[in-house]
């Protein structure tokens, strides 16, 4: 399956997909019989810190072996393939950069080790200097720069091939709010352009202001993928909290406990009813039903548990 | 951060990856960063600078017969250069070639790019001949100057042996330089190992009968020297004297075919290791491994 559809895609799909990977490091199992498949648009990939998603990365931008599985751009294995390397961009989590070179020219390296020549390496260094907003400091040592700048500068250098594949690994750490603003607006737009791009993070707001594709993980497995609403509809041995605002909260409960099954659970807090259930249709279906009777007023149903942040607690509990 | 704008990348055209000779090039062209900058340049700069001060200083207070600034010389080109500064400036060098790349966790802007490994290795071997003979060639020609200078005719004498130094010590820079690289890929504690194998084989070794010291590059370097000049003041030692280990001594192609096979070897080492090489996962504290 893939985790994300199809946008407005002007170049060619691309997919990356992993078959049945598995990595240990030494005694720790880090990707255990992972099977995935990214397509164009934006994918978050997602997972409390330990889960996986750093080493899972590596592999798929050839930086690291798998121990058993396959790992493949386009049906090409990507690791020490140099035409599925081309095709990749890669930004890394951790802060490495060449401290004592200047941002042009780092990149004017970068763009030299990917094939531009001569002037071509210069422009295409100024085009992403101008495009990460870091033309002013594009003269200053790197060692200089502040953290959201070194993303900056990181996002640059993965931007500089005009990559079909572009995985960013915590991109968003160390920016402030407007920079990361801004970085998500970008990584929205490469989507939208059809590149293939993964984001990892173990921050679920900042994937949600992304994608609502996600791939969940915990432990080196994935716990599930598709869209947020995708995942919930299939956790349907959980309950869900549905939000009622009504005057008369007790009267309404009292309604909707006498329907077998339908409540496991009841709160309540100054005007607002929240019922645990495992089946919300129906309970919106019954208390339509008692609105349209004239036997109850009711202001609003709202379904709480539809955000990133309940799924992903209850995968992981 | 501004928005993309048609053609920033949808219109790109990605450039074909370079390959060959021509990778090579890009190799050695960006390999200026990280490793072959800051202290470690520094320490080359001390190493070998270090003779010239001591040979300034002689120069001005010693005295010598004619033909001491020679001896002198040659005793600094093979036992001070050739066996001692040389490696252990490149120790230093070749082993952070690539080594610094993972300590420092910029590993995957020089191996996630689309170069084929041996280029990387061929390239950054190149670029650290290349910054290492800008020094040693210079330092050894100064202390030349400053051996024979006192003596009249004693430049124009010995020109001609300079110029084999300089050859001899610039194809010891290339396997030295090789030899690390290929010790900094493989090992992770290189710069130890590498010291262990300068005074074990380089200092040690090579002063054995040919028998031993054909291992290290020292002494195929003195002896190529030695044959070529025909100057004694190269000649191992222990050749011809009669010992249980006495033999034929090397000729000038197996001397030179020795340093061109270390080099070639440690060169397609290094590249298998590379090629092996990983940025390891945050999983079991891994961080590398090869």
């Amino acid at each position: 399956m893939t985790t994300a559809e199809s946008r407005t895609v002007s170049r060619p799909a691309t997919e990356l997909r992993l078959e049945r990977v598995t990595r240990w490091y030494g005694d720790v199992i880090a990707l255990n019989d992972v099977d995935l498949c990214f397509g164009p648009g934006v994918t978050g990939l997602l997972g409390p810190n330990g889960a996986g998603k750093t080493t899972m990365i590596r592999l798929m931008v050839g930086l690291a072996k798998q121990g058993d599985g396959r790992v493949l751009l386009d049906g090409a294995p990507v690791r020490n393939n140099l035409s599925a390397l081309a095709r990749i961009g890669y930004v890394a989590d951790g802060d490495g950069l060449y401290d004592e070179q200047k941002a042009r020219e780092f990149l004017h390296d970068q763009a030299r080790l990917r094939g531009f020549q001569g002037d071509a390496a210069h422009s295409r260094a100024d085009v992403v200097l101008e495009r990460v907003g870091l033309s002013a400091a594009a003269d200053r040592p790197i060692g200089g720069f502040s953290k959201g700048m070194r993303q900056r500068v990181k996002l640059a250098q993965a931007l500089l091939h005009d990559p079909d594949v572009l995985v960013l690994d915590e991109p968003l750490t160390g920016l402030d709010p407007i920079m990361r603003r801004d970085f998500i607006q970008v990584v929205r737009e490469l989507g939208d352009e059809g590149v293939t791009v993964v984001v990892s993070s173990h921050v679920l707001h900042e994937i949600e202001a992304m994608t609502d594709a996600i791939v969940l993980m915990r432990y080196g497995q994935v716990l599930a993928e598709g869209t947020v609403t995708d995942i919930r509809d299939k956790l349907d041995t959980e309950p869900r909290r549905v939000a009622l605002s009504t005057p008369e909260p007790r009267t309404l409960a009292r309604r909707l406990i006498t329907v077998d099954g339908l409540v496991t659970g009841l709160s309540f807090d100054d005007g607002l009813l929240t019922v645990l259930t495992l089946d919300p249709e129906q309970l919106c279906e019954q208390v339509q039903e008692l609105v349209l009777a004239g036997d109850i007023s009711v202001s609003s149903i709202d379904p709480l548990d539809e955000d990133l942040r309940s799924v992903f607690a209850y995968l992981v509990q | 951060m501004r928005r993309s704008e048609p053609g920033v990348n949808t219109g790109l055209r990605r450039p074909a990856t370079p390959t060959g000779l021509a990778a090579v090039r890009v190799a050695l062209g960006t390999s200026t960063a990280g490793a072959l900058k800051g202290r470690r340049l520094l320490g080359m700069v001390i190493l070998m600078g270090l003779p010239m001060v001591i040979f300034a200083l002689r120069a001005v207070f010693a005295e010598g017969g004619r033909g001491t600034g020679f001896t002198s010389f040659a005793f600094v080109v093979v036992h001070i250069y050739g066996t001692l500064l040389l490696p252990m400036s490149l120790i230093w060098m070749g082993t952070g070639a690539f080594g610094d790349e993972w300590s420092k966790g910029t590993a995957h802007y020089v191996v996630g790019v689309p170069l084929p490994r041996w280029a990387l290795v061929v390239g950054r071997w190149l670029a650290t001949v290349r910054r290492a003979l800008c020094f040693v060639l210079p330092a050894i020609s100064v202390v030349f100057l400053l051996c024979e200078l006192p003596y009249p005719g004693g430049v124009q004498e010995y020109a001609l042996d300079l110029g084999w130094s300089l050859v001899v010590i610039s194809l010891m820079c290339m396997a030295y330089s090789a030899l690390f690289i290929c010790l900094g890929l493989l090992l992770k504690r290189a710069v130890i190992m590498a010291l262990v194998y300068v005074f074990a084989v380089e200092a040690a070794i090579s002063k054995l009968p040919q028998a031993f010291a054909s291992l290290s590059m020292s002494f195929h370097g003195r002896n190529l020297l030695w044959q070529i000049t025909d100057r004694n003041e190269f000649e191992p030692p222990l050749i011809g004297s009669g010992g249980p280990f006495d033999a034929e001594p090397h000729s000038i192609g197996v001397s030179l075919l020795a340093i061109v096979l270390m080099t070639a070897i440690a060169l397609l080492l290094a590249s298998v290791a590379l090629w092996h090489k990983e940025c390891g996962g945050s999983a079991g504290g891994a961080d590398e491994e090869t």
